[in-house]
Order: C-alpha cells, then structure tokens, then sequence
C-alpha cells in the first residue's frame, strides 16, 4: 500500500497533495480562533476577542457590588443597564490593554509580586500568606495565573492613567479667575413684586382645567398597583407557641453555660489627682495630702458629682471620670487590682500609680461569679424557644415551597394543609406600599415579576430577614391608569394659577426693568408701582438671606461698565418676580484672598483637569476603536 | 529518480550529497539558531530596558505626589527622558516636569517641556491633551497668540470642548467678551452632549452675563 503511494505520487502531484495539507495545518490555529469570535466571545475590540467569562466575571462583581449597596437582588428592569456596564467596562479594559502593548509599557515580575504581597486580603498573622492567597482566589473562581495577568493589566492602565491625570495641573492664572469670580461681593438692590394678589383674583375655567388634563397626561397617572395574598411562617409565631417547664430551662442553661457565662465586668467612677511628670517629693506631697482630704469628704458621705461640682472650674484639683463596664486586663494591673477586690457601692483608698493619686468607686457588678440563671433567663427562654421551634419552622417552609409549587394556582391547599391562614394586603405599586411586609425589595419583586404576576403563578418562597418565609400571589390588579379628572381637578387649578400669577408677576416686572433701564430711578419706580427696595451690599454667592433665585441672577448679570449700574430679573420659586438692580461688583485681588481658601479651589480644578483629561482620552480610544459586541452571547 | 538502490549505494548517495550539501545546512542551521536566539535576546533586552523604565516610572508617580519629594521627582524624570528616551514613560516624565513648572510658577521651562513631550510623544490620541497643557501654560504666560495657534494646529478630537473653554479663556483675557462668550457658549453645548462636568464652565459663562438678563 504504502509503495504504492510511494510509486504513484511523485512530482507535483506530491507537491499538490502537500500544498492542500499545509493549509489546514497551517491555519488550523487561526481557525480555531475564528471559530471562537463567533459563538462564544462577548465582544471584539480591534480585532481581538474579550471572551464571555470575562463578562461574566465583571457582570457578576457588579451584581455583587449591587447587592452589598442595595441589599436586594438586581431587579430585572435593571440588569440591561448593568449588563453595558459590565461589557463597557471589559471593552475599556482590553482597549488599556492594547494601548499600553503599543505604548511598549511593562510591570515586572518583581513589581507584579510586590504589589500583591502587600494587598491586604492576602494578609496572614506574619504578612503575606500564601495559603490565604490560593484559597481567596480559587473562591474567586481565578487560578493564581489569571489573577496575576489581570493584576498585572490593572497596574499598566494606573501607570497610563497616572501618565495623564497625575501630571495634570492649572495654572495660578486659571485659578485666580475662578477664584475671583467665586469669591466676588456685589451691591444689590432688589424689590419684590408679590403674586399673591394675582392668584386669588384668578378664576381658572373648566375648558382651561380639561386642556391641561388632556395634555399633561403623563403626570396625572395612576402606577400600576397589585394586591397580594401569602402565607407567612415566622421562626417567631412558632416559638410563641412552645411551651417550656422550668427544667427545660435549667438544663439548656447548663447546657449551652458558656454562652452566658459573661467575663465579670465592673462600672466605675475615679477621681483622678494628676501628677505632672518630674514633679517634686513636696509636690507630690502636697497632691497626696489634696486627695487624703477629699477621700475623708466621700468616707462621711460627699458624692463624687458633688465634689467634682464643687471645685474651682478654672484650677480643678483633681478630674472625675466615668468608666463603662471594664473586664479584666483593660486597665493598669494595679487599677484592677484594688477595682476587683472591693465591692459595689464601695470606695478604695488612696491609689498610687505612674501618672497621679487616684480613688475608684465601684457603681455596678455584673457576669463573672455574680452571674446566676436568673439574670439570663430571659435570653435563655429566647434561645431555648427558638432552638425548640427551629426544625417545625425549617419543616413548615419545606412544606410551604412543595405545597406551592405543586399547587401553583392557589395558596388553599398549602393554607389548609399547615393550618395557616392566607392573608391579604391592600393594593401597593412598586413605590408606594402601606403595609410593612411589603415594602421589602423581595417582596416587591416577586409581586410584579412576569411568573407571578402574568403566570398568575404562586411565587417561590421568599425568605425575610429574621427567619420569615413567604409564599405569595397576586390577587388583584390594576394596570397603570389616567387619575379621573376629578381628583385631581384642584391639583390642576393650584398649578395654572401659580403659572397664571407667575407670568403676570413677570411681566410687570419686565416692564419696570425696561423702565429702570430707561434712566428711571429707583425712588421714582417704587412709587410708580408701589415697591419695597431692598438694599444689601458685600453679598458673597453663598449668602443665605437672599432667595437663591435671586443670587443666581445677581451673580448672572456679568460685570458693569464702570459708573452704571445693571438690571435683571428672576421668577422665585413662589411664583414671585424680584426686579434686581446690582450697583457695585467687588472682585478681590489674589494677594487679598484666603489662601487656604484659594489652594482648595486650586485643588479643585486641578482634579477636574485629570478627570477629564482622562475621560476624553479614553473617549477618543473608543472613538476610533473598531468595536463588536456579540449581543446575542450576553 | 532510481527507485531500488542497495543500502550501499543508498548510503553512498548520501555520503555524496553531503559531501555538496553539509557545509550549507550547518551554515544554515547555524544562522538560523543565531537568528532564533539573537531575536530572543533582543526581546529579553527590551523587556529588561521596559522593566528597568517601569521602576524608574514608579518612583517618579510616588515622588510627584510628595511635596516634599519635588526634587527627586524631577531627577527621575530628567533619568527617564534622558536615558529612555524613544519610550512612553518618556513623555510621562515630561508632563510631570511640566507639572511641577507650573506649581513653580516657571510657565516657560513648563512650555519648553510640553513641547518635547508633544515631538517624543509617538500617541496620536494623547497629542490633543499635550497641545491643550501647552496652550494652557503660553495663556498664563501671557503669549495670548501663541496659545491660540497651538489649539488651531490640528484636529481636537474629543478634547473639541476644552479647547473651545480655553480659547474663551484667551478671548477674555485679550478683553473680547463677544467672542469668549461665544466660545465658552460652544464649548457647554460639546461638554454637555458629552456628559461631562460643566460647573465651572457655566460659571464662567454666568459671569459674562450669559444669563439672567431677560
């Protein structure tokens, strides 16, 4: 066979033959790539694959992250969001990625190493802890050369960003303007034109309250609500139902002893002489013989509040401190000492220690020897009851789930089944719920998911903090809906009325602008139209006695020329117009200002520079960056 | 070609042809091994001049951040640029000495920095980011012209915004409110489509009476 192979090819029928074999050999590699970019990759940025476990990797952290800030699974209606977030942030990374090759940036192995040794998670009693470091990442789901890699891709892209955003910086020049436009002070007068009057002469006709009820339609709508009913077992209901002896107690008590046996913990109160360091023999004489004295006042009978309030407030002889309740070992041995050896209610005698003369009085005894059954009985009927109810309760919600799942159309035969009834709630929508239980995420959640609330299905069993589990389903519901126009008539005539007196606010004061403007004074337009002037000069941006609408349009008007005046207007959130006249801009010059003041704006600004300059930066490698991303894989 | 040879003939032939052909193949298989490991070598010498860059890099970022480093900040840098100078970490170590110009109030040994870095720099996308710095320490300098050549030179990119913010800057300075205001006008209309933070810039607009005056 093989010879006659060997007889048959020769000349370019072997060359033909082998050029057909080196193809697919040859590009047997790059075709297992291709294969990949299309089924199993999340995106392709510039040609190179980001790989789905990537992605999922970044969207299970931020899913992570959601639920420590939040406290709740992601609800569904946020995922998508949280999804391009993950994916923008792989593809940002493999963009870093790329970039930093080019830019011929690199971390060695010793400064990858450093790096990880001293991050703290890694930490063990004596540093870095290479068990620690294994375990941590293998419940990670990483391989310790996977972590290095991306630790190593982390590092690259701080070292290019720091390239940017550290080395950014504003000048003196920039700063100072900023600064001078912050901190300038203007002369204002300003008159008020009220549109109260306006308001209640205004009658709103039914045409104009339809028109607006018809058109604003989206604000006068009613979210769509539910009413649910469920089935709640409680750890505590069925505690509430055990019934206990006395023996039973004891011997849980002696049983779990050591829960409650507490270390024995002292509250106290000192008088504290200090003695100054290097003080001499008579000086300390003299502070002994103060405390002998003032201990001689408690011995027949002074409280220490007393003496302490007694004493010249400006030359105290001595300090009185209040101390919680100390175990042994917190404080100084020859404190515990003399605190340990004397009973509550009881005075110690003069104490000496390194830093001054000190006298205790023990207020209260607790734990320790002093700890009999009956001060923890109360925790320990809590205990045993819960102890006792635990396996009916974890019984109970095994049933309840079964139940519920098998009978997805009702809470009946689960409800007739463990004896529990089937409450119902009143009607809630996803941001308003009267009812405790149901302002739970969860429970909210499950209410308005599709399963429940299309399938009309039992929900799964929901678990609440403190040992609740509930079963739930949808009873009643109301889509979203348009609010009738009668109740919400008033709220329309209020708004059209404010917006009515508002705009005739407004006008009038356009109109005693145009005035002012025309060299009309200010005495002669207050008397024209009846106006009170306000006068307040040295008025910073951030005064707090002027309607903020007003500063804002102070500090709006931009500068005058010099000797005039300038004028302007502002709608207050009352529905109010301010007619405002700015006579005097103050701008202080950059020797004059705080300077602790102007290095915080420069700081400021300084940081803004970085922030952008990096965002733009990483705006133009998206920009021009040929980026695929597989949807459908995600 | 002779199908049946005797081994002898066979090892014969083969003697024969290596006779003609052995000096070439060990040639060639010698070249070919100086190539492989001379390639590695290279790229081992690479990786080792990146590395050796890297730390010098990190020490620099360490020391910039540490007013009381400023000294040895600037040694690092003046280490990077003259030493490595065809790489990134390069340009890196002169924007950090432009940096520190200006904390010293030096806008023109600032400047003179920024332009090194703007020739070194190999990055087409960091280019705008450079000229920016440059034009932003010629206007506090006072050199109004030569900032505003520098942010007409080329093409912004997505730096459109802050070029735009800046030429306000020099308009103003120059005592052309009109034409700050329409710059500055510009420039909020790019930074708001762009999402970014635009306090300062409405600010500076507010403050040339853009607004309020109705």
């Amino acid at each position: 066979m093989l010879q006659l192979i060997r007889d048959k090819v020769t000349g370019w029928i072997a060359a033909i033959i082998m050029g057909l074999l080196i193809i697919p050999f040859a590009f047997w590699g790059i075709n297992y790539y291709f294969d990949n970019g299309g089924n199993v990759n999340a995106a392709s940025v510039n040609g190179a694959a980001v790989s789905l476990q990537q992605f999922q990797q970044a969207y299970q952290n931020l899913r992570r992250q959601w639920q420590d800030n939040v406290g709740s699974s992601v609800p569904t209606e946020q995922e998508t969001a949280l999804k391009q977030r993950a994916i923008d942030a792989i593809v940002d990374r493999e963009l870093l990625n790329q970039v930093n090759a080019d830019a011929g940036l690199r971390i060695s192995d010793e400064q990858l190493a450093t790096v990880i040794r001293s991050l703290s998670y890694f930490q063990g009693t004596t540093g870095f802890d290479r068990d620690i470091y294994e375990r941590t990442l293998m419940s990670a789901g990483l391989s310790p050369a996977e972590f290095e890699t991306q630790t190593r891709q982390d590092l690259l892209a701080d070292q290019l960003q720091n390239g940017l955003a550290a080395t950014a910086f504003i000048t003196k020049t920039a700063a100072g303007n900023i600064a001078r436009i912050l901190q300038q002070k203007r002369d204002i007068s300003y008159a008020v034109l009220s549109s109260d009057a306006a308001k209640e002469a205004l009658e709103i006709s039914e045409e104009d309250v339809k028109q607006r009820y018809e058109a604003d339609a989206e604000q006068f709508m009613e979210p769509e609500q539910v009413r649910i009913a469920y089935i709640e077992i409680a750890l505590e209901t069925i505690a509430a139902e055990v019934t206990q002896t006395e023996a039973d107690l004891t011997a849980y008590y002696e049983a779990n002893k050591n829960r409650y046996n507490l270390d024995e913990q002292r509250k106290y109160q000192e008088l504290f002489f200090s003695v100054p360091e290097g003080a001499s023999a008579e000086d300390k004489a003299e502070i002994r013989t103060k405390a002998v004295t003032v201990l001689a006042r408690i011995r027949s009978g002074a409280t220490f509040d007393a003496l302490a309030k007694e004493q010249d407030s400006e030359h105290p002889e001595f300090e009185k401190i209040d101390m919680d309740f100390m175990t042994r070992g917190i404080m100084e041995p020859e404190v515990d000492e003399v605190l340990f050896a004397i009973n509550a209610g009881e005075t110690s005698d003069i104490l000496e220690t390194k830093t001054g003369f000190r006298i205790l009085q023990v207020l209260e005894i607790k734990g320790g020897s002093n700890n009999t059954f009956e001060d923890v009985r109360g925790e320990v009927e809590k205990d045993y009851r819960n102890s006792q109810a635990e396996p009916r309760y974890y019984e109970l919600a095994d049933q309840l789930v079964t139940l519920a799942f098998e009978h997805p159309d009702s809470l009946e035969v689960a409800a007739e089944e463990l004896k529990l009834p089937v409450r119902e709630s009143s009607f809630f929508s996803r941001s308003q719920q009267v009812e405790e239980l149901l302002r739970d995420p969860k429970i909210i959640a499950a209410s308005f998911s599709e399963e429940v609330l299309e399938g009309g299905n039992n929900s799964e069993a929901i678990e609440l903090e403190s040992d609740r589990t509930v079963v739930l389903r949808v009873i009643d519901h109301k889509p979203e809906s348009k609010k009738p126009l009668e109740a919400v008539r008033e709220e329309i005539v209020t708004r059209l009325k404010y917006e009515r007196s508002r705009d005739q606010a407004k006008a009038k004061g356009e109109e005693i602008l145009k005035g002012l403007r025309a060299e009309q004074t200010k005495d002669a337009v207050a008397s024209q139209y009846g106006l009170t002037w306000t006068d307040k000069n040295g008025v910073t941006r951030d005064d707090n006695s002027t309607d903020f609408a007003i500063l804002k349009a102070v500090f709006g008007l931009g500068d005058p020329e010099t000797g005039k005046t300038l004028v302007g207007g502002a709608s207050l959130a009352s529905g109010d117009y301010a007619v405002i006249i700015v006579s005097g801009v103050h701008k202080p010059e950059l020797a004059e200002m705080d300077k602790t003041q102007l290095e915080a704006i420069e700081a400021q600004l300084n940081q803004l520079n970085a922030i952008n300059g990096w965002t733009r930066y990483l705006k133009s490698l998206r920009k021009d960056a040929d980026i695929t991303i597989f949807q459908d894989n995600l | 070609m002779e199908d049946y040879l005797s081994e002898q003939e066979q090892v014969e032939a083969l003697r024969k042809w290596w006779g003609e052909n052995g000096k070439s193949v060990i040639a060639g298989i010698v070249l070919g091994l100086a190539a492989i490991f001379g390639w590695r070598a290279w790229q081992d010498h690479l990786r080792v001049r990146a590395e050796a860059a890297s730390d010098i890099y990190q020490e620099l970022l360490t020391a910039l951040g540490n007013p009381e480093a400023q000294k040895e900040a600037n040694e690092r840098a003046e280490e990077l640029i003259n030493d490595y100078p065809s790489m990134r970490y390069a340009v890196f170590a002169g924007l950090a000495q432009a940096r520190m110009a200006v904390a010293a109030d030096d806008y023109p040994k600032a400047a003179e920095h920024l332009r090194k870095a703007l020739e070194s720099n190999d990055d087409a996308k960091l280019q705008p980011l450079i000229r920016l710095r440059l034009s932003a320490v010629l206007t506090a300098n006072g050199d109004h012209e030569a900032a505003l050549k520098e942010l007409e030179a080329k093409d912004p990119g997505t730096f459109a915004a802050a070029f735009d913010e800046l030429r306000g800057d020099i308009q103003l300075a120059l005592g052309d409110l009109k034409a700050a205001r329409t710059f500055y006008q510009q420039a909020l209309e790019n930074a708001r489509a762009e999402q970014s933070d635009t306090v300062v810039l409405e600010m500076k607009l507010e403050s040339l009476g853009g607004a309020g005056q109705e």
